[in-house]
């Protein structure tokens, strides 16, 4: 799998072209959601586009989003990418213990990560938790409440017989902040690599740079 | 070669974002094709500064014009066959063959014709020197550069110097001014047609010197300049005026800058067909200075105790002048009939010195605004005809106030025949107005054309009444639907 | 995969080109000109001001109506007989009845009841109010209301006298609630409202009608292209009912004016007593005619018209609307910012559509439809329907309605009226709005269509005080000043939008004005203090009487500057009620109601509309901003809303901080959520905080990072001071 290091650096292929093109539209769409969701929740504080634009371009972007979405998990599901994301039971606690010792711990020391990360294994146990419900709970929701929200013009029965736009736009408003506070988030943690860029650069360009030495590790595992 | 993946990716970003784009805009409805009128203003060549071109002073006004023909000689001859010098163009057929008509030989309503009076009536010509009949019209040293293209301000011509320049004028600070022409250069001589400011066309006058937007949109909000509409190549300047003209072409139109149908109400462009851009758009003509609505050449020669000179005068006859009138409408294909020399009238009617072709059920022709100058003249009451008589000069009405004198001089110099006995015979003459248009927002509505207050008189316009009601000229089959075959000429414009 | 990647590159690259290519490239809605060629046509047809002109005093207004069909018309007074044979004044009903059924058309209008002829309790829930029309329903802007079971207040004569220059005859002014003709009644008969009027210093007295006449219904008033309105409100005010309808020929020059009496004119009358239409100057009813006593109406698209408020002409006064066709720009009235005002005062207007286009009579074979209701399923239209004939032998009065505050009569013509989608295709012009359908659905037409109400619209009736002549404290909205004047600067206002279920049952955000009223009720007797009682109370003879004075001079000048009237202090409520109490009242109390008025017209077409999406959508919302009632709550009430017209006002009636009484409206009160308005507070509050915490988190993990790492990077750079290892030393 690795190939002879140059200059001690190993490059471990870890996201494919699918992968990474899924994840940075996701981003894009996700992006501009929520800079038109905010013109639209606050169009006063918020004034880039104006409040007709907003709709439209938040509309446009939703559709994309919904795609990407639907064509990324037939993607993960078809390539069986979708495991990586499923908590293995067996060693659970244990990698979680030690991802979260990382974080409070070991980091600041300089610690090298405790997961060793390939093609196979790209998250540790506390992102997968976290991806789980991301992926499966809020994004879910927010997509939904917004296709809602959206059918009140074409099927205002249906939508006024769940309960109208008052409690279906402040959920999607929730859903919003959340998403914008795991933005933050993960936008931060990406930077808990080897090195601040690391995983930043193996989502461009596919290759996690690495100067450990996989083969001793890999026999350790 | 493989494009590298991460420049694969970054044009799978674009391309996201390209789709996020045509999504927003299929969520946007069909614009309509807007107007765009100022792409199509003519290019303006850049000015060359004449300054230092000339430093001695000019004789006379032919000398200036030798002095333009050293480097602009064919400017000069392409003149020479313009309108503007040979104040005639159309053909037109009479019995006794083609003739050919225009200002130098036509009668109008106002101060009737040129004949016999030149040096008065010249001094609006763009020449020197047209004192009489035999007016060498092929010497090109003639032509007056300067009355269209002096910038100085202070070229003028002697009223009654048949075209030569006024005394006063410094011909050496006028040649070296010259430029392209401004609204003040072809106002001099259009605004003050009939012998005064305003007097005579109803929507051409010395406001139009420097407008307000309420005055012309054109002209005063946009600064345009009459030969920005009058596009002038080799110095043949377009534009018809149905005082002199009856053919319809080397039109200038709305359309030419304008689209056809350019309202984004439905209901508005449906008016396109029958009604022209005029009508709507220029709905008052003199809103500031009073034009000559009357003139009534029959009750000249007494002495009134001091008279308004806008009421009457000794040598003219009394007058009405109105400001802010409302026009008269009229269907117009763009040809028109003309009261030729010579033809004969019915005195106790009212003769059309140039009528206006066209009617409801001719699907060329649109309703047009007119000012429709009223007079009485006088006329040859054996012979039936009118006679233009001589007012300026010895023998001239205006020093001997005999009408039977002036009237045998001046059919002398326009080869009538005159019995001896005369009568005056009442007149009208339609002049179309295109000037004076007013933004968009003082244009007429509804309620001015249809409705019980509107101006229109439906049933002289050939309709059985009101169009809001009882359908246009095609549904309530006035207009006859002819087969298509393309014409050349329309009244939309050289486009 | 790779393929996969190049079809998804192929599809996206095409949409890419797609979309830089301009999409604005549109079939534009072109006119073609007619280019098909014609010989030259005969002699053109021109119109000159020297023909005979459309306008003289044969052919009035329009030459198409004169000659037409209607016959000449013999008039006829109330026995049947010629006036020019008897010279007494003109019945309508006996010379109109020889083709129309004048007695159908008489019971068939509403205009001529006002409600007396519906036995229904009103719906307003005002104790006082007695029916559903302007008779017998309580209006605070005439303050007098017939009592046809309780208390006598005014007569029927009264009524006209003061209020019959909006009544058009007919009805109850001729006969009584049993049917009775009036001239037929006796001192004792009852209702004594028929039988009975107060003198002009108020005591009761007999009403003659035999010697005063009846007002018949006047045909002349609505169907008269010149209809002498003002000297027909001059009889009418002195109580001359009999010639009514002779006054209203005046312009006509049938009659001539002689003292107090009126003559014919003989000589336009041919031997049987007959005239031509066109002299009576017959035609359908306009707007103009309409506009006598509904509103401000203008006919010419050139007039620079002024209007100063009239409650006579009642939209305009309740609403601000004004029904002309020209330019807001091009009118005399004082608009604020009016040179930018290019749109008309009313679209339909300028259109030329004309109030019985919208308001037809209910059984005119040219207008009527059946409801969607009644119509089977298989029909889009059904063309069977009336003969001209036998409509013009009996064309129904009431006209076709929809449902307002005022219209509270004829509840079963509700939503008769075409309404803007009976004509308009909403959706061909509102494709540029985002959610259209859920616009159309929460919002009716006007709440866009009617941004603003440009004319001078009533605000406040203070009933609780008089000014010296007599009238209540009257207040304009948008008006810098005393809006009688034509130099007034007027603002105009922005129409409260409040939610309104129409005939359709649809429950709709509409613009509306809101009219507040404060008034003196009587509690023991169950109605507001009478316009005589109120007037006894407050003056002696011409003079304010000196304990009201007292406490209202604030200047102590002696006399009341409009300025000064207003109760708002204890003292001065107290003095008011006394003066009240002692003219027989017994528990003055102060109450007050805000009546909620639809704005139908003065409606923008495309150059006016809402379009600005933050109009609603934003902080500054219009739906949510507040709406003033008055500049102080007399007594310190606040108004409720009379609720009978289908409106509702969600939100709060509350003194701002300056005193003013305004309300704010709620859209979530009436179940509307408004993108970028309505606000779940608790979501932004805990997304602030999700957001603020991972943002401190990410700072202080971060910080503490960074720091911990430049500290090892400056360990790791500083030579050892000692050996590291055992081995070394």
């Amino acid at each position: 799998m690795s190939a002879n290091p140059i200059d001690g650096i190993r490059r471990i292929p870890l996201y494919t072209f699918h992968e990474r093109a899924w994840h940075w539209v996701q981003a894009v769409t996700i992006l501009a959601l929520l800079v038109t969701g905010a013109e639209i929740h606050a169009p006063e504080a918020v004034s880039i586009f104006g409040f007709r634009t907003a709709v439209l371009v938040h509309n446009a972007f939703a559709v994309l989003l919904l795609l990407n979405a639907a064509m990324g998990l037939f993607y993960f599901v078809t390539s069986g990418m979708i495991r990586q994301f499923g908590p293995q039971p067996r060693d659970f606690v244990t990698m979680s213990l030690a991802q979260v010792r990382f974080y409070a711990y070991g980091i600041f020391r300089g610690e090298p990560h405790p997961m060793q990360h390939d093609a196979e294994h790209k998250l540790n146990p506390l992102q997968q938790v976290t991806y789980l419900v991301i992926l499966n709970v809020l994004l879910p929701l927010q997509v939904i409440t917004g296709l809602l929200i959206w059918s009140a013009s074409r099927w205002p029965e249906l939508v006024a017989s769940i309960g109208g736009l008052g409690w279906l736009v402040p959920i999607h408003a929730l859903c919003a902040w959340l998403f914008l506070a795991f933005t933050i988030m993960h936008l931060y943690l990406t930077t808990t690599g080897e090195t601040p860029t690391t995983n930043l650069e193996a989502m461009v360009h596919g290759d996690l740079k690495t100067r450990h030495d996989t083969t001793t590790e890999e026999a350790a595992r | 070669m493989r494009p590298h993946p991460s420049l694969v990716l970054a044009l799978v970003i674009v391309t996201v974002v390209g789709l996020a784009v045509v999504l927003v805009e299929l969520q946007k409805p069909r614009a309509p094709e807007l107007d765009d009128p100022w792409s199509q203003l003519p290019e303006v060549a850049a000015h060359v500064d004449h300054s230092t071109f000339f430093d001695t002073d000019f004789a006379d006004g032919p000398a200036v014009t030798q002095a333009c023909m050293e480097c602009h000689a064919d400017a000069a001859q392409d003149f020479l066959h313009t309108a503007h010098w040979t104040w005639a163009g159309d053909h037109v057929e009479t019995a006794d063959g083609t003739q050919e008509i225009g200002k130098k030989n036509l009668l109008n309503n106002f101060c009737i014709s040129i004949e016999s009076n030149w040096p008065r009536c010249t001094s609006c010509h763009a020449g020197y020197g047209w004192d009489d009949a035999d007016f060498d019209f092929a010497d090109a040293t003639k032509i007056d550069c300067l009355i269209c293209h002096d910038r100085s301000g202070q070229y003028q011509k002697d009223p009654t110097g048949a075209g030569r320049p006024a005394e006063h004028v410094d011909l050496l600070e006028a040649a070296r001014s010259v430029g392209r022409p401004t609204r003040a250069n072809c106002g001099t001589c259009h605004f003050n047609g009939g012998g005064g400011n305003a007097v005579k066309h109803g929507d051409l006058d010395g406001s139009m010197m420097f407008p307000t937007a309420a005055i012309d949109v054109h002209m005063g909000r946009h600064d345009l300049q009459c030969v920005d509409c009058h596009r002038t190549e080799d110095h043949d300047i377009p534009g018809r005026s149905m005082s002199v003209s009856v053919s319809n072409t080397k039109r200038i139109g709305c359309t030419d800058c304008h689209a056809a149908a350019p309202h984004r109400d439905e209901r508005l462009n449906s008016h396109v067909e029958a009604v022209a851009c005029q009508t709507c758009h220029i709905p008052r003509m003199a809103p500031r200075v009073a034009t000559k609505m009357q003139w009534d050449w029959s009750t000249a020669g007494e002495d009134r105790p001091d008279p308004d000179p806008h009421e009457y005068m000794k040598g003219k006859g009394s007058f009405v002048y109105d400001t802010d009138v409302a026009p008269d409408y009229a269907w117009y294909n763009g040809t028109s009939d003309r009261y030729l020399k010579g033809d004969p009238i019915d005195p106790d009617g009212i003769t059309a010195m140039n009528r206006p072709h066209g009617d409801a059920a001719d699907p060329r022709a649109k309703i047009w605004p007119f000012k429709i100058h009223r007079g009485r003249q006088p006329y040859d009451a054996e012979l039936g005809h009118f006679v233009n008589p001589k007012t300026y000069g010895e023998g001239g009405y205006w020093e001997t106030f005999d009408w039977d004198q002036a009237l045998r001089l001046g059919a002398e110099a326009s080869g009538l025949e005159y019995s001896g006995s005369y009568g005056f015979a009442r007149t009208e003459m339609y002049w179309p107005l295109s000037h004076m248009v007013v933004p968009a927002d003082e244009s007429l509505q509804c309620a001015d054309c249809h409705g019980d207050d509107g101006r229109m008189d439906w049933p002289a316009l050939g309709y059985d009444g009101d169009p809001a009601e009882r359908g246009g000229r095609r549904r309530a089959g006035i207009t006859r639907t002819a087969s298509s075959t393309t014409t050349t000429d329309h009244q939309g414009g050289t486009r | 995969m790779k393929s996969f990647a190049l079809s998804v590159l192929v599809v996206t690259a095409a949409s890419v080109i797609a979309a830089s290519a301009p999409t604005a490239s549109v079939i534009a809605a072109s006119m073609t000109v007619a280019s098909a060629p014609a010989a030259s046509a005969p002699a053109a047809a021109v119109q000159s001001t020297d023909d005979a002109a459309t306008t003289s005093p044969e052919n009035p207004a329009s030459p198409f109506l004169h000659p037409g069909l209607h016959p000449d018309v013999v008039l006829r007074d109330r026995d049947g007989t010629p006036v020019v044979a008897s010279g007494n004044p003109v019945s309508p009903m006996q010379s109109c009845n020889r083709c129309h059924d004048t007695a159908w058309i008489e019971e068939h209008n509403a205009h001529a009841w006002l409600g007396l002829d519906e036995a229904g309790l009103a719906r307003s829930g005002r104790a006082f109010d007695g029916g559903t029309g302007p008779i017998n329903r309580w209006d605070p802007i005439t303050y007098d209301r017939v009592d046809f079971d309780g208390d006598f207040t005014i007569g029927i004569a009264d009524w006209l006298r003061r209020h019959g220059a909006r009544h058009v005859g007919g009805g109850f002014a001729t006969v009584d609630t049993e049917g009775r003709s009036l001239l037929d009644l006796e001192a004792g008969d009852e209702p004594a409202a028929f039988t009975h009027a107060r003198t002009d210093d108020g005591a009761i007295t007999a009403w003659d009608w035999n010697e005063s006449g009846v007002a018949e219904l006047n045909c002349f008033l609505c169907h008269g292209d010149d209809p002498a309105n003002e000297a027909r409100i001059a009889e009418l005010s002195a109580g001359r009912f009999g010639t009514a309808a002779i006054a209203t020929l005046a312009n006509t020059g049938l009659v001539e004016r002689d003292g107090e009496a009126w003559e014919w004119v003989d000589a336009l009358f041919d031997e049987k007593g007959a005239v031509s239409a066109a002299t009576l100057g017959l035609r359908s009813a306009t707007a103009e005619n309409c506009g006598q006593c509904h509103g401000a109406v203008v006919t010419s698209a050139a007039d620079p018209f002024f209007v100063a408020p009239d409650p006579r002409r009642r939209q305009t006064e309740t609403t601000g609307a004004i029904f002309a066709p020209g330019r807001i720009a091009r009118s005399g009235m004082n608009v604020a910012g009016r040179n930018t005002l290019a749109r008309a005062w009313d679209v339909h207007a300028e259109r030329l559509v004309d109030c019985t286009d919208c308001h037809a009579s209910t059984n005119n074979p040219g207008a009527y439809a059946e409801a969607n209701a009644d119509r089977p399923d298989h029909l889009r239209f059904d063309a069977r329907r009336l003969d001209v004939q036998e409509y013009l032998k009996r064309p129904s009065h009431d006209l076709a309605k929809g449902r307002s505050a005022q219209g509270t009569m004829r509840d079963h013509l509700d939503g008769s009226i075409r309404t803007c989608a009976d004509c308009h295709d909403a959706s061909a012009a509102h494709e540029w709005l985002p959610y259209r359908d859920r616009h159309f659905d929460a919002l009716e037409c006007a709440a866009c269509h009617v941004p603003r109400s440009m004319g001078p619209a009533r605000q406040t009736t203070d009933w609780t005080v008089l000014t010296t002549d007599g009238e209540p404290r009257v207040l304009h909205r948008g008006a810098h000043g005393d809006p009688q004047s034509a130099s007034t600067l007027l603002e105009g206002f922005r129409p409260v939008l409040l939610p309104r279920t129409g005939p359709d049952g649809e429950r709709r955000l509409a613009p509306h004005n809101l009219v507040s009223t404060w008034y003196w009720y009587d509690t023991a007797r169950e109605r507001p203090v009478t316009r005589e009682e109120l007037h006894a109370a407050w003056f002696d003879g011409d003079d304010v009487r000196p304990e009201i004075r007292r406490v209202l001079d604030a200047t102590g000048n002696g006399t009341l500057e409009p300025i000064e009237l207003g109760l708002l202090h204890d003292h001065q409520i107290e003095a008011v009620a006394a003066r009240l109490r002692a003219t027989g009242v017994r528990d003055p109390k102060i109450r007050a109601e805000t009546q909620a008025y639809r704005v139908s017209h003065g409606v923008a077409g495309r150059g006016g509309a809402t379009r600005d999406c933050s109009t609603c959508h934003g902080e500054t919302s219009r739906v949510g901003e507040d709406f003033v009632l008055a500049d102080f709550a007399p007594g310190g009430v606040l108004p409720t809303l009379v609720g009978d017209g289908g409106v509702e006002m969600p939100g709060e009636v509350h003194t701002t901080s300056c005193g003013h009484v305004v309300v704010t409206p709620d859209p979530d009160i009436a179940g509307l959520y408004l993108l970028g308005f309505s606000r779940a507070p608790w979501v932004d509050r805990i997304g602030v905080l999700a957001v603020l915490m991972v943002i401190a988190g990410v700072v202080l993990h971060g910080g503490l990072r960074v720091v911990l790492w430049a500290a090892r990077r400056q360990r790791a750079t500083t030579p050892e001071l000692e050996p590291r290892t055992e081995a070394a030393r």
